[in-house]
């Protein structure tokens, strides 16, 4: 739900000014977000009386893309832009055009934004739960896969102290580093 | 759902003129049937909104039966659907629907001068996206 009331966070800004007093976000016909003055049995309903409309004009070889509806307690505004969906509740029909651009400005910004499904994201096409198969990192559920990991070629073997006047860390400073790696550039 | 709006055969319309009896100011009578090409193109090209008088008794334009009978069918859907949404939201006088086909705006407004029980509606069809607000202004001012 996170990600869907970030994605609702400008229509929000909508709501807190003017005379818009719900909205609801659809996506795919399904309601993502909503903020609406009605139960949301009713704006299920509501939803799927725009959406039969849309799909009766559809069915005709027409896209119809915005509807306003005024009622005497108030007004209805649906934009609707790719697969997305925003239905105001307002108050002034005067409102309608102001409303109606910004909420495709909005929609024309998700669907840029649009994320790919996280089912598509996943290992050897396979989902894998996190929570079932998180048993250490030595332990593995048969069956499950494991991601190869590429080994990094064996380092430079690291100068062991000698027995006597040697570099070890005890007595080790940045002068005794300098010395030493010059002396090794000496050598190549 | 009663069908508020029904367009009128042509065969009726063949005997004798009609008069508009529409709130737009149009009192020239108009044969059914006629197509005012002229009418309907100098609508197109100015892209300025096509206006009908729509009652229970029928709809009257000036841009010919064709015209006519698209937004007789547009409409009903329209109102339909408005019908739904306030029976819905508990709003059940309905004041206007518009909405935009493509490059075409379509709308209507109840005349609230008109009787309840004979309630009058004003149709208006544009080929533009017109603004809705100035839309339902000229359907305003036609009422």
């Amino acid at each position: 739900m996170g990600d869907n009331e970030d994605s609702s966070k400008p229509l929000e800004v909508l709501l807190a000014s003017g005379t818009v007093r719900g909205f609801c976000l659809l996506k795919d016909g399904e309601v993502i977000h909503e903020k609406f003055p009605y139960s949301a049995a009713r704006l299920v309903k509501v939803c799927r009386v725009v959406e039969g409309l849309t799909k009766e004009f559809r069915a005709q070889g027409r896209s119809v893309d915005q509807m306003a509806f005024g009622y005497d307690g108030g007004n209805l505004l649906a934009v609707t832009v790719g697969n997305y969906r925003v239905i105001f509740m307002h108050l002034m029909s005067d409102e309608i055009d102001f409303l109606a651009k910004a909420a495709r400005v909005h929609l024309a910004d998700l669907i840029a934004n649009d994320k790919p499904a996280r089912d598509a994201v996943s290992l050897d096409t396979v989902p894998i739960s996190l929570v079932k198969n998180n048993l250490g990192s030595d332990v593995r559920v048969e069956d499950t896969a494991r991601v190869e990991i590429l080994t990094a070629p064996p380092t430079e073997e690291v100068p062991v102290a000698e027995a006597a006047g040697g570099l070890s860390p005890e007595n080790m400073s940045v002068e005794d580093l300098v010395g030493y790696y010059s002396s090794q550039d000496a050598e190549k | 759902m009663e069908t508020l709006i029904e367009t009128e055969s042509s065969d009726s319309a063949e005997t004798e003129p009609v008069e508009k009896n529409n709130p737009n100011g149009f009192t020239e009578p108009i044969t059914p049937g006629e197509v005012p090409s002229s009418v309907l193109k100098e609508a197109l090209d100015n892209e300025t909104p096509r206006l009908f008088g729509v009652s229970a008794h029928g709809i009257r334009g000036r841009t010919g039966v064709e015209e006519e009978a698209a937004i007789a069918r547009d409409l009903n859907a329209m109102k339909d659907g408005s019908e739904a949404i306030g029976e819905e939201l508990g709003m059940e006088t309905i004041g206007y629907v518009v909405m935009y086909d493509g490059n075409t705006a379509i709308a209507y407004r109840y005349d609230s001068s008109s009787s309840p029980r004979d309630p009058h509606l004003i149709g208006a069809m544009v080929n533009r996206r017109m603004p809705m607000r100035e839309l339902l202004k000229v359907m305003g001012d036609a009422v």
